[in-house]
C-alpha cells in the first residue's frame, strides 16, 4: 500500500547542509521529499539562503529543479518495475532514493543507545547543473546521522553529522558493483549471502569514524508501492558492533531496521493525513513496528496499526533464523502524551497500549526544548520505554502545527 | 396426500424417515422423500407454503440510459479526490472505453464526480459489489464474492488521505472519510468474500432523518450490531424474474426506489435523493436487461437432459423452470423449511424493525415498502454456475456440496481471492477451489486467515437446504450438469 510511501521520514536537518528555508527549494524539499521543513519556528536560528555560500545555493536550486522535473513528468513506471529486485542496492535508473537505518542498542553495561542514519541520492543531471556548477555533477548524496544515549546516561555525547556532496568529485559515491555508498568518512556496504538457501538474507555494515555496526537481515523486506514510489521495509534485524572514541570502548548489541525507497515521493506537505511511526525494542520480549494515521485538521479518527515479532529465545541478540514471523497487533492504541515540545508543535511523550499482548508503556523522547532544534516536518526521535516493558525505540512524529507555509514562486 | 413441507424436512433430517414411504407425524399424513423422482414438492406443489410474492408496478426506464447513468452519474456523491485515486490505482485493470476524458482511465467501479468546489472525485458506484472479473473479463451484474471486508474500512480511507492535498481536496476527502469512519465499525466482516451491505445501509439509516435525509453525527436510532451478518451478493440478472429484492424478499413495490438506498452514503438532502430518483428507473431497467454469462466449458448434453427431469421433479416448485417453458414462482420458503442460517430473519424481526420502520417512513417509501418475511426467497438459478459460494451467506463453496449437505465443509478456505483463473474453477462441483480445513488443519499455505470461512460463527452457519440430499449420486451429477446450462 501507499502508506509507507507517504510516511516518508525526514528532517530538515537533512537538507540544512544545502541551505535552510526561506528558499525555493524548500518548498519542493518539504513538499516532495518530506525530508525538509522549511518553516520557521523552534529554537534553532534560521538563516537566510543569502547567508549561504553561492555554491550551495546554486546546488540547492539545481536539486529543486531536479525534484520539480521529477514530479512534473515522472517517468518512473518502467524503472519502478525494473528496480524492484531486492538484491539491488544502488538503483542505477532511479533519480531519487533513500536508505534509512535505525538501530536500538545496549552496551556491555546495559546502557541504551539509538542510532539513525539516513542517506539519500538524487540525480540532478540537466543542462542547468552543468551550467551552474564549476564541477559538473550528476548526483548528490546526502547523509544525516545521529548517535545518542537514551535513558539519561552520558556514556557518550550525542553525535550528529549532516553532510551532502556531489558524487562527481568522489567525495561521495555509489557503487552498484560493490553495493556500497559512501560520503566523507561514512560508508555503508551491503553483503548478500548468496550461499544460503533462503532469499533476502543480507547484512549491512555501517562504518563511521567512531562506530561500526553490522545489521543482519534474515527475512525478506516487505515491498509497498504507490504509483511513483516503491518502499521496502525490513523486519527487525539483529545489530551488533562497537563504538570507539576517546578511550571509550563500547560493545553494542540490539535491533535495527532498514527502510529503502526510490521513486518520486508524493507531496505530503499539505496532505489531509499524516503518519506517525514507531520502531520499538522491548528488550528480550518483542520488536514492534507501529504506524498511526492522523488528520492534519486534528479531527477524525487516529488509527494505529502495527506488528510484533517475538524473539524465539530470551537473551539479547536472538533475532535470527528462528525468529517468529511478525504478527499483527489487533488492539494497539498509540496516543500522544500531554508533554509538548516547541510551543505545542509536537509531543515529547507517548503512550502505547496493546491489551492482547499485555503491553502498556510510556515512550519518552530524548528531545528537550533545548535540544529540539527547529521545526521539522517529520521529527524522528529516540525514546526511552518504561512501563509493562522497558526498552528503547524511535518515534517519527509528523509535525503539523507551527509550520508556516513558505511557498515561493 | 396433503403434505406439510415443514414436517417433511424435519423428517429428512432423521435418517429413519428415508426408509418409509409414509408415516404419520402429529396426526398429519406425510409423504417422505425417498428419491428425487418421487418428490412431494412437485407432486404436491399446491400444498407448498403459499407465500408467493406478487408482482408490483415498476416505473418504466431506458436500459441504455441506465447503463450510462450507472457508470457516469454521481451515484455516490463523495469519495477520494481523483488526484489521490490516480496515485493509488494508476493502472486499473478494467475500465470503460465508452467513458470520456479522465473517467475513461478510472476503474470500472469508480465514477468521476465533481463536488460544489469543483473538486474531481472518484466515487464508487454499484459495480464495486455488483460486477466481477470472471476468467479475465468483467461481468457486470455478477456479485463480487471476493471483496475483503475483514479490515477496518476507515483505516484504508484515512491512509488515502495522505495523498490528498490542499484545502478543497481535503474538504471533499474529509466528508467521505467522516462517513466511512461513522460506519466502519458496522461493516467489518469475519471472513473475506462475504458482504456487509445490509449493515452498511442500516448504519447510514441510523444517522439520517428518514424524511429529509439530514445527517446527524449521533445516531438517531440504535445502530446495527457490530458483528455484521454475512451476505452473498446476488447476481443482478435475477431481477428479470424477481418480484421482490433481497434474500428475504423484503424489497417490495418499486424496485428503483429501493435500489437507491444503496447510494445514500453522502445523499444529505431531499434534492440529493430526487437526483438519484431521476435516474433510478433507467438503472433498474438496465439491471433487468442483463443476461447471465454462458458456461464456458463443455457440457454433457445427454446428462444435462437427464438432469433437467430430476430438477423439474425436485427443484422446480421452488426455483422454477428454464428453457422453453420458463416459469418462476417467486416463492418465499419459510425458515423452518429451508433451514438455512436464520440470523438475517431474526434481526429483521428483532432490532432490525427500526430499519424497516425507517424505510417505510422515508422518502423512498412513496412507491416502495420494506416487508421482510420469515423465510428466504428461492432464487432463479440462471447463471448459477458463476456465483459461488452459495446460500445467502455464501457458506457453501460448491453446488455439489450444497446438494449433499453432509459433505459441506464446516471450516474451509478459499484457494483464490478472485474469479480470474479458469484452472481454479472446479467444473465437476461448480465452485471455486477451496481447502477443507477440517480434514487438513495444517493447510496454511496460500491465502491467509482472512479467507477462512468458519461456519460455527453466528450468521455463518451452513445448515439447511437439504433438498438435494435425497438424490442418488447419478441424479446429483445430472442435476449439476443441467445447472450448467442455465
Ligand atoms: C457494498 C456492496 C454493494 C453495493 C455498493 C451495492 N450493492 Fe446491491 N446488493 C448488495 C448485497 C450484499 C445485496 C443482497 C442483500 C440482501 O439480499 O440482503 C444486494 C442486492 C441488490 C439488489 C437485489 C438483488 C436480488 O436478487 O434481490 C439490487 C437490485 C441491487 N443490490 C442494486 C444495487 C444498486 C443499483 C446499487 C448502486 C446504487 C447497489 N446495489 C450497490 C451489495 C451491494
Ligand atoms: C422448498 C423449496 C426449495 C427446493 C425444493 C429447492 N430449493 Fe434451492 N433454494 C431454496 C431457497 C429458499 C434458497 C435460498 C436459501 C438461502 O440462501 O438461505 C435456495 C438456494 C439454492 C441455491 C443457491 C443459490 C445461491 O445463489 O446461493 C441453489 C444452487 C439451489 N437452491 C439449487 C437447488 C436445487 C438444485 C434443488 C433441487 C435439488 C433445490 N435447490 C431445491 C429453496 C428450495
Amino acid at each position: 500500500m501507499v502508506e509507507v510511501a507517504l510516511s516518508f521520514y525526514g528532517s530538515n536537518r537533512f537538507w540544512h547542509v544545502l541551505g535552510r528555508c526561506k528558499y525555493r527549494f524548500c518548498l519542493l524539499g518539504a513538499a516532495t521529499l518530506a525530508l525538509t521543513a522549511c518553516s520557521e519556528g523552534g529554537s534553532q536560528p534560521t538563516r537566510n539562503a543569502a547567508d549561504y555560500p553561492d555554491q550551495f545555493r546554486q546546488q540547492a536550486e539545481v536539486i529543486a529543479q531536479g525534484l520539480k522535473r521529477l514530479r512534473e513528468s515522472p517517468s518512473t513506471k518502467d524503472w519502478l518495475v525494473d528496480s524492484s529486485t531486492p538484491a539491488a542496492f544502488v538503483q542505477p535508473g532511479a533519480p531519487f532514493e533513500t536508505w534509512l537505518f535505525l538501530a536500538l542498542m545496549r552496551d556491555q553495561h546495559g546502557r541504551r543507545y539509538a542510532m539513525q542514519q539516513r542517506l539519500a541520492r538524487l540525480k540532478v543531471t540537466d543542462e542547468r547543473a552543468e551550467a551552474i556548477s564549476q564541477w559538473n555533477f550528476s548526483d548528490v548524496l546526502a547523509l544525516d546521522y545521529r548517535l545518542e544515549p537514551v535513558g539519561g546516561h552520558s556514556a557518550i555525547d550525542t553525535h550528529t553529522v549532516q553532510q551532502a556532496d556531489r558524487v562527481a568529485l568522489s567525495l561521495a559515491g555509489t557503487s552498484a558493483a560493490q553495493s556500497k555508498l559512501w560520503i566523507g568518512g561514512f560508508t555503508t556496504t551491503k553483503t548478500t549471502k548468496k550461499t544460503t538457501q533462503r532469499q533476502c538474507e543480507a547484512s549491512y555494515s555501517i562504518q563511521t569514524p567512531q562506530l561500526n555496526l553490522l545489521f543482519e537481515q534474515f527475512s525478506c523486506a516487505s515491498e509497498q508501492r504507490a504509483s511513483t514510489i516503491l518502499v521496502t521495509r525490513s523486519e527487525s534485524m539483529r545489530v551488533s558492533g562497537e563504538y570507539r572514541f576517546q578511550g571509550r570502548d563500547l560493545v553494542l548489541d540490539g535491533r535495527g531496521w532498514l527502510e529503502r525507497a526510490w521513486g518520486v515521493p508524493p507531496d505530503t506537505n499539505q496532505s489531509a493525513v499524516v503518519f506517525d511511526r514507531a520502531w520499538l525494542w522491548l528488550e528480550d520480549t518483542a520488536d514492534i513496528q507501529l504506524q498511526r494515521s492522523r488528520r492534519r485538521s486534528g479531527r477524525g479518527p487516529m488509527i494505529s496499526t502495527g506488528s510484533v515479532s517475538k524473539p524465539s529465545l530470551s537473551g539479547r541478540s536472538d533475532v535470527g533464523r528462528d525468529q517468529t514471523a511478525p504478527s499483527t497487533l489487533t488492539q494497539v492504541v498509540f496516543a500522544d502524551g500531554a508533554a509538548q515540545i516547541g510551543t505545542h508543535t509536537f509531543p515529547s511523550e507517548f503512550r502505547l497500549t496493546e491489551p492482547s499482548h499485555a503491553i502498556d508503556v510510556v515512550l519518552t523522547s530524548t528531545h528537550t526544548p533545548e535540544t529540539a532544534g527547529g521545526i521539522e516536518l517529520n521529527r524522528l526521535m529516540a525514546v526511552a520505554i518504561e512501563g509493562s516493558h522497558t526498552g528503547v525505540g524511535f518515534v517519527s512524529y509528523a509535525v503539523t502545527k507551527g509550520l508556516t507555509s513558505d511557498v515561493p514562486e | 396426500m396433503k403434505v406439510s413441507l415443514l414436517l417433511m424436512f424435519v423428517c429428512v433430517f432423521i435418517s429413519a424417515c428415508q426408509q418409509s414411504d409414509e408415516q404419520d407425524l402429529n396426526g398429519k399424513q406425510v409423504v417422505v422423500t425417498t428419491g428425487a423422482t418421487d418428490n412431494a414438492v412437485s407432486a404436491e406443489s399446491s400444498s407448498l407454503p403459499t407465500d408467493l410474492i406478487p408482482a408490483s408496478m415498476q416505473r418504466a426506464g431506458d436500459a441504455v440510459a441506465g447503463k450510462h447513468a450507472l457508470i457516469n452519474q454521481p451515484i455516490v456523491s463523495c469519495g477520494i479526490p481523483l488526484s489521490a485515486m490516480k496515485q493509488l490505482d494508476a493502472n486499473p485493470l478494467y475500465t470503460f472505453s465508452e467513458r470520456e476524458g479522465e473517467a475513461a482511465q478510472l476503474a470500472y467501479n469508480l465514477n468521476l464526480v465533481e463536488d460544489e468546489q469543483g473538486v474531481q472525485i472518484a466515487a464508487s458506484n454499484c459495480l464495486t459489489c455488483h460486477a466481477a472479473p470472471l476468467f479475465g473479463e468483467l461481468v457486470i451484474g455478477l456479485g463480487n464474492e471476493f471483496l475483503d471486508f475483514t479490515t477496518n474500512a476507515s483505516a484504508v480511507v484515512e491512509q488515502s488521505g495522505a495523498l490528498v492535498s490542499g484545502e478543497s481536496e481535503t474538504q471533499a476527502w474529509e466528508k467521505f472519510a467522516n462517513r466511512i469512519a461513522a460506519i466502519a465499525p458496522y461493516i467489518q466482516m469475519q471472513t473475506a468474500g462475504v458482504n456487509p451491505a445490509n449493515n452498511l445501509t442500516f448504519a447510514l439509516m441510523a444517522h439520517r432523518d428518514p424524511q429529509n435525509m439530514q445527517w446527524h453525527e449521533e445516531p438517531l436510532i440504535k445502530p446495527p450490531p457490530q458483528l455484521a451478518p454475512p451476505v452473498s451478493v446476488p447476481p443482478w440478472w435475477r431481477m428479470k424474474k424477481k418480484h421482490a429484492m433481497f434474500w428475504m424478499g423484503e424489497g417490495r413495490g418499486d424496485h428503483a426506489s429501493i435500489m437507491m438506498t444503496a447510494a445514500i452514503l453522502c445523499a444529505d438532502s431531499k434534492q440529493d435523493v430526487q437526483k438519484l430518483d431521476a435516474i433510478a428507473p433507467d438503472i433498474r431497467t438496465y439491471i433487468e436487461s442483463i443476461e447471465p454469462p454462458v458456461y464456458p466449458f463443455e457440457i454433457d448434453s445427454t446428462l444435462a437432459q437427464q438432469g433437467k427431469k430430476v430438477f423439474e421433479d425436485t427443484c422446480s416448485a421452488c426455483h422454477g423452470t428454464y428453457g422453453e417453458q420458463v416459469s418462476y414462482p417467486n416463492r418465499i420458503v419459510p425458515i423452518d423449511v429451508v433451514g438455512t442460517d436464520p440470523s438475517l430473519i431474526e434481526f429483521a424481526f428483532g432490532d432490525g424493525q427500526a430499519y424497516v420502520e425507517w424505510f417505510n417512513q422515508s422518502l423512498f417509501a412513496e412507491l416502495a415498502q420494506v416487508y421482510p418475511s420469515k423465510g428466504y426467497v428461492a432464487p432463479p438459478l440462471d447463471g448459477i454456475w458463476a456465483t459461488a459460494p452459495f446460500l445467502h451467506n455464501g457458506s457453501v463453496p460448491t453446488i455439489r456440496a450444497l446438494l449433499n449437505s453432509p459433505t459441506r465443509p464446516s471450516l474451509w478456505r478459499h484457494e483464490v481471492t478472485d474469479s480470474a483463473s479458469k484452472t481454479q474453477f472446479n467444473q465437476s462441483d461448480l465452485g471455486w477451489n477451496f481447502i477443507d480445513l477440517a480434514n487438513n488443519a495444517e493447510a496454511s499455505a496460500g491465502v491467509g486467515a482472512a479467507w477462512v470461512y468458519d461456519t460455527r460463527v453466528k450468521g455463518y452457519s451452513n445448515t439447511g437446504h437439504q433438498f438435494g440430499d435425497g438424490l442418488s449420486a447419478a441424479q446429483r451429477d445430472a442435476v449439476i450438469e443441467y445447472l450448467k446450462t442455465l
